[in-house]
């Protein structure tokens, strides 16, 4: 298993990085959606402190991810790869970078601009990024819940789009992106093999 | 020259009258908490209190504080805080509006401070509660007839069944509260 990425695959950095962050974000999307119906308990508190922390710990895992990828670099699209389908691809996965970028930092806001503390697992507190204000809170909100359902849809394209690559296509995106031992460099095309 | 006299003679009568009672300035006076919640500390005041203060530094024997305040006006600058605070699992403003403050025994501390040694009666419990204080009369204080008291006491919150059962947890939320006042005062007379 390679570390640095090349021109055919992604190394190893690259894709726990990439599950880890589905792990999170699935994770904290369950949290985000059932936490707000909660009746007021210090469960409902520690709750929300859990959303906070795994929101910053998204933030810093998108920070990396975006670092070692300009390090890394990225493999090329399979090849025969339509342009408008390159564009399409480089294009949502620009927006969901910026989305992990964003959502966490106007939850941040709003969290701020609530005047509530801000904790990362009870371990480090952070800064206000607004000071408390009434008239962003609101604002914060709506902006929060934009890039959320932004983000899913986002997510709903980027998850057809590999399964269309894997199941459609029959080619190596999909493949190339999982774990360990399943594939293999030296096979371009992984799937060829269970095809007669 | 007339000033200067009646400077001294308003002096005199400052001096001389004891027990004396004070009127509180709603407006400059502050009557606030301070807790901590996720490792962070935060402030709230309080917007309605009537304080009844009667107070001579010459003769501690006739001081008493009488303080009533309106729970439903703490206000912490966080609307959720706010509304936990003042629900059934806190200071229950519904069924207890009022929190009550009573000292009638004081004492001068050694760094000329005083302490009134009183009782805090807040949701239904009434326990002891000690209030360390300044007091400045200072020259034209005394001349515009006003005085500023400046106090500080400790109060764990669970003394008085505020967050009780999970609402407990110390980590969350500290159990130590300071209450902190600031008055300015005019002599009734």
């Amino acid at each position: 298993m390679k570390v640095r990425n090349d021109s055919t695959g992604w190394g190893l950095p690259s894709i726990a990085l990439h599950w880890l962050s589905v792990l999170l974000i699935l994770s904290i999307a369950v949290i985000g959606l059932y936490m707000t119906e909660m009746p007021n308990s210090m469960l409902k508190l520690k709750t929300y402190a859990l959303h906070k922390s795994l929101g910053l710990t998204i933030l810093g895992l998108t920070a990396l991810r975006l670092a070692w990828r300009l390090y890394a670099g990225a493999p090329d699209p399979v090849p025969n790869t339509a342009r408008w389908q390159r564009r399409a691809a480089s294009a949502s996965h620009a927006l969901m970078y910026a989305t992990l970028i964003l959502l966490p930092l106007s939850g941040w806001a709003y969290n701020s601009a609530s005047n509530f503390a801000l904790q990362w697992f009870g371990l480090i507190n952070l800064p206000r990024l607004v000071p408390a204000d009434p008239v962003l809170k609101p604002l914060a909100l709506t902006v929060h819940n934009g890039l959320f359902w932004a983000l899913m849809a986002l997510v709903l394209i980027h998850a057809s789009a590999a399964l269309w690559h894997h199941l459609g296509r029959r080619d190596a995106t999909l493949v190339r992106m999982l774990p360990v031992l399943v594939h293999d460099p030296k096979s371009p095309d992984p799937t060829a093999e269970t095809r007669q | 020259m007339i000033r200067l006299a009646a400077t001294l003679i308003l002096l005199v009568i400052a001096t001389c009258v004891s027990a004396r009672d004070w009127r509180t300035d709603p407006e400059r006076s502050t009557l606030g908490f301070a807790g901590s919640a996720q490792g962070e500390r935060f402030t709230g005041t309080f917007a309605r209190f009537e304080p009844s203060i009667r107070f001579d530094p010459s003769d501690l024997s006739t001081a008493r504080f009488d303080v009533r305040i309106d729970l439903a006006s703490a206000d912490t600058q966080n609307d959720e805080r706010d509304q936990t605070l003042k629900g059934s699992d806190f200071f229950a403003v519904k069924t207890h509006p009022q929190a009550r403050f009573l000292a009638e025994s004081f004492r001068a501390l050694a760094d000329g401070r005083y302490a009134a040694d009183g009782e805090l009666s807040l949701r239904g419990l009434t326990r002891p509660v000690t209030l360390v204080f300044s007091w400045r009369p200072g020259t034209p204080a005394v001349i515009e007839g006003e005085a500023v008291l400046e106090g500080e006491s400790q109060v764990e919150r669970l003394d008085f069944e505020l967050g009780t059962g999970d609402w407990a947890d110390p980590d969350t939320i500290a159990h130590e509260v300071s209450v902190f006042t600031r008055l300015f005062l005019s002599p009734i007379d």
